[in-house]
């Protein structure tokens, strides 16, 4: 019934379209947060699932991108939450929530990135790789644009604490 | 340290770290949203427990408060006669539309509500739609939308011109006539398989010239009624089959 008015039929389709060019990004986001790759898997489809149930609620104007990251940011916490989680991953020392890594010491930023809070490289992510403005990195971890600022600068510090105080993030 | 420097090593870093989407996770999603899709949205168990909740404590404080107190519904002699069910159109078929019965304006004057030019509204719950029909009548047009059950929360807008905008699609749907009723109804359980015609051009109508399916998006369904010239309208519901009524003043 549906057909020519470009509803019910073609809803999943546009939805889908949309949301495979975005699809990349946001596992990537997935797996820097989970650092697991079939966690990550997971954790984009249930955001998919979520985003095409609620899509009549994107607002006119607001960006599809920016929306599903968003999503599925918020569904990796909530991976991360899990008292299952927990437990399959108390074993994994790049998880492990250790005392902060000392950036000093470490040589290798590879693995100063990994020992940061998940949520500090998710914020690092979204604003150097993803290169999101500050306050979209804020929408996407659902902070203020103030807090996603600081987490930001906090988290750039402490891999490398020569960084310029004086050159603003922007 | 620059912020560049930093930015290109962390770029490398995060390209090492993360992992770009396998191209079966797409279609893995995919098949899911079909299943999804054809598969009735079940019931949340929080509303569940509520409607437990709630029909337990009415029984309860019925079966405290005894049948003493329960008084039967006064009927006042000279109430009006209840409203009756006037034949909207034959059974709903695909294209060509079916035509109403034209019944006498006499008959239902002192029981129909007024025309108005504002947007009117009304209905309540959730409810599959069942079809839609369209016909001319002494002194006004008819469309009708029935349902299933209850008839589903409506809106009924008048518009300028004729074109309306499909949903969710947002693209322009251009209708015959020079102006517009915009029909939204929400709460439609069968939203993705609705039955009948999506486009209606009634014939022997003066006022509703095209009325078409212009959305149905996540339980909302649109339909534009394209009118040949400005006109106001009524809009109520009638039961024995629940409908929705939109008589277009000729």
């Amino acid at each position: 019934m549906a057909d020519r008015t470009g509803g019910a039929a073609e809803a999943p389709s546009e939805f889908t379209a949309r949301l495979e060019a975005v699809l990349d990004p946001a596992h990537r986001l997935a797996t820097v947060i989970l650092r697991d790759r079939a966690a990550a898997d997971d954790a984009v489809q249930e955001a998919a699932i979520k985003a095409w149930r609620k899509y009549g609620q994107l607002r006119e104007g607001e960006r599809f991108s920016r929306w599903f990251l968003s999503i599925v940011a918020n569904e990796c916490r909530m991976a991360r939450r899990t008292p299952w989680w927990r437990v399959i991953r108390s074993g994994d020392p790049i998880e492990s929530a250790g005392p902060p890594v000392d950036a000093f010491a470490a040589s290798d930023l590879r693995a100063a990135v990994l020992g940061l809070e998940p949520s500090d490289r998710a914020a690092l992510f979204c604003f150097f790789y993803l290169d999101l403005p500050m306050d979209e990195v804020a929408r996407v971890l659902r902070i203020s644009p103030a807090a996603a600022r600081a987490r930001v600068y906090r988290a750039a510090r402490r891999l490398r604490p020569e960084l310029d105080p004086s050159e603003e993030l922007r | 340290m620059s912020q560049r420097r930093l930015r290109d090593e962390l770029r490398d870093v995060f390209d090492s770290l993360s992992e770009p989407a396998h191209p079966a996770l797409a279609s893995r999603i995919r098949r899911e949203i079909d299943e999804r899709r054809a598969a009735p949205r079940p019931v949340p168990r929080l509303a569940v427990a509520a409607a437990v909740l709630v029909a337990g404590a009415v029984v309860a404080s019925l079966l405290l408060a005894g049948h003493a107190f329960v008084r039967p519904p006064a009927t006042p002699a000279g109430t009006p006669a209840p409203v009756p069910s006037p034949p909207a159109g034959a059974v709903p078929s695909p294209t060509p539309i079916a035509q109403a019965t034209p019944t006498p304006a006499s008959t239902r004057a002192a029981v129909l509500p007024g025309f108005s030019c504002a947007a009117q509204s009304g209905g309540a719950g959730t409810a599959g739609l069942t079809g839609v029909r369209a016909a001319a009548q002494t002194g006004y047009d008819r469309f009708v939308i029935q349902f299933a059950g209850p008839v589903a929360p409506y809106q009924v807008v008048p518009q300028a011109s004729a074109t309306f905008t499909t949903d969710p699609r947002g693209s322009p749907a251009p209708l015959a006539g020079t102006a517009g009723l915009k029909v939204t109804v929400s709460g439609v359980s069968n939203w993705t398989s609705l039955p009948g015609p999506t486009d209606v051009r009634p014939t022997g109508t003066q006022e509703l010239v095209e009325a078409r399916q212009v959305g149905a998006f996540e339980g909302v369904v649109t339909w534009g009624l394209g009118l040949a010239r400005p006109a106001c309208f009524r809009a109520y519901t009638l039961t024995g089959p629940n409908r929705l009524v939109i008589d277009v003043q000729a």
